[in-house]
């Protein structure tokens, strides 16, 4: 994560498991983190039904990613990369992100604990998300030079994509869900 | 490298193991005085998929898991997830799901309680209590901090049925009890039986129930508690634990009645370990092994 070019030329030429096994095992991971993130965060424990209920639920998140990679992937990759590979490679990514869910659950049970429930306001706590924000563009440029093969301003175009249509989808989920944000304001569905 | 990946799964096991042994706290009962049946009811919960992060049928094994009777399920402009949980819950020996949803517009929130259809936001507030009114439901304002204010005309205000007096947001902005005191104290000026209501407006973080509301209902039903609500049988304690409410109904309530800290989760040594094994698999996840082969050609 602290030297994501670096990491990504080993772990280009790291032997993988074969078949779907390589497509599903990052974005699983992933999977488990937000949702154990979540029962912790929501619940203030991680019991089986809960931590079985949230990955479920939440499963769709890597699951929108994984196919938003596949489609940028399949239009745009080295020769010879195998599109399983390089999802599994950009799902390597992620660690910022699934870093900022854990910080999020840490301090969520530390409240619990605590009984304190004058602890600091949200946005405080979410303010922080602009880390994972810049360190994961800086990762996927790099997922884009040394394993995609991209020269540096295809690689930003690359990222730039990917995270709009990234953000874009968490945005009509949320609008669309609540009718606040625009276009939802106007139209009615 | 890879033993250790193997001992953070483990650690996630072994919590979530140590999580299914911990009992719950022991929860309180329902009692009945005066002639009425006291419920504790959160009357304002948002619910996955849309503004909340636990599914119905979740939300409403942790209702009973805090002591609550009875939960609204109130995602923004919507009524279908409400309708999926008392669905789901449907002559199971549950907490009692009330339909609703959070009318929300950019001048006001009002939650609508008992209504099987969504209510169109585009209205002014006092048409939007009407249009509850008219599918036999309650409107509550809420959280009316001062920004909303302006859109309860008087017609708004004698037409409400509760006012949120305690939500979550009191333990975080101390502005935030002051305007709700402020506002219930103007409705009731104008609307003496107003229902006091306490609600925990669960999104994400938080629980269900950290602000409840006592209903003093004649049957235990959902139209028992819409009944009681629009009589303005509640009683809520505030952030300072004072009783708010119909001051008739203050003796009537049971000794050590404040449920809404007691019943809080109260994370145990199974989450610690869950989260360290969900960390460990996070920053181990990407390997350290030497390369052995290539899985790029041409590169």
């Amino acid at each position: 994560m602290f030297a994501p070019r670096a990491a990504y030329r080993r772990l280009v030429a790291e032997p993988r498991p074969p078949g779907a096994l390589t497509v599903v095992r990052r974005p699983a991971l992933a999977a488990l983190v937000i949702g154990g993130a979540i029962a912790l965060t929501s619940t203030g424990g991680a019991t089986p039904q809960a931590l079985a209920t949230t990955t479920l639920c939440w499963c769709f998140v890597p699951g929108v990613q994984l196919i938003v990679a596949a489609a940028l992937l399949a239009l745009w990759r080295r020769p010879g990369l195998r599109l399983g590979v390089a999802i599994d490679l950009l799902f390597a990514g992620q660690g910022p992100w699934l870093l900022w869910t854990l910080w999020v659950a840490a301090w969520a049970l530390v409240a619990f604990r605590v009984g304190d429930h004058t602890t600091p306001r949200l946005w405080f706590i979410l303010s922080f998300a602009l880390i994972p924000l810049g360190w994961t563009a800086i990762i996927l440029v790099a997922f884009c030079r040394e394993v995609l093969g991209l020269a540096a301003w295809r690689a930003l175009l690359w990222m730039s994509l990917y995270e709009l249509a990234i953000w874009s989808l968490a945005y009509l989920y949320a609008g669309g869900m609540t009718f606040q944000a625009w276009p939802f304001g106007q139209i009615r569905l | 490298m890879r033993s250790w990946r193997w001992l953070a799964g483990a650690l996630v096991i072994l919590g979530v193991a140590m999580e299914a042994l911990r009992a719950g706290p022991p929860l309180p009962a329902p009692v009945e005085r005066g002639g009425y049946v006291v419920l504790a009811v959160d009357f304002h919960v948002h619910s996955f998929l849309g503004d909340g992060a636990l599914p119905p049928w979740f939300l409403v094994d942790q209702a009973r898991r805090r002591g609550l009777d009875a939960i609204a399920i109130t995602n923004h402009n919507r009524t279908w997830p409400a309708r999926l949980a008392r669905w789901l819950t449907r002559g199971a020996d549950a907490p009692i799901v009330l339909v609703g949803e959070e009318v929300t517009s950019r001048a006001f929130h009002i939650t609508a309680i008992g209504v099987e259809q969504p209510v169109d936001w585009r209205h002014s507030a006092a048409d939007a209590i009407e249009a509850i009114h008219a599918q036999g439901g309650v409107a509550i304002a809420a959280h009316p901090a001062s920004q909303f204010w302006p859109a309860y005309d008087d017609r708004a205000l004698r037409e409400l049925d509760g006012a949120e007096r305690a939500h979550a947001s009191i333990f975080q902005d101390r502005r935030a009890d002051r305007q709700f005191a402020i506002f219930f104290n103007d409705v009731r000026s104008v609307n003496p039986t107003v229902a006091a209501i306490g609600a925990s407006d669960f999104h994400v973080v938080g629980y269900p129930g950290i602000c409840r509301t006592y209903v003093f209902a004649r049957e235990r039903s959902a139209r028992g508690i819409i009944e009681a609500v629009r009589a303005g049988r509640t009683v809520v304690y505030d952030k300072y634990g004072r009783l708010r409410g119909d001051p008739a109904l203050f003796p009537l309530m049971p000794a050590d009645s404040r449920t809404e800290l007691r019943t809080a989760p109260r994370p145990g040594p199974g989450s610690v370990v869950v989260w360290l094994g969900l960390l460990g698999l996070v920053l181990l996840g990407g390997g350290r092994r030497r390369p052995r082969e290539s899985s790029v050609s041409g590169g």
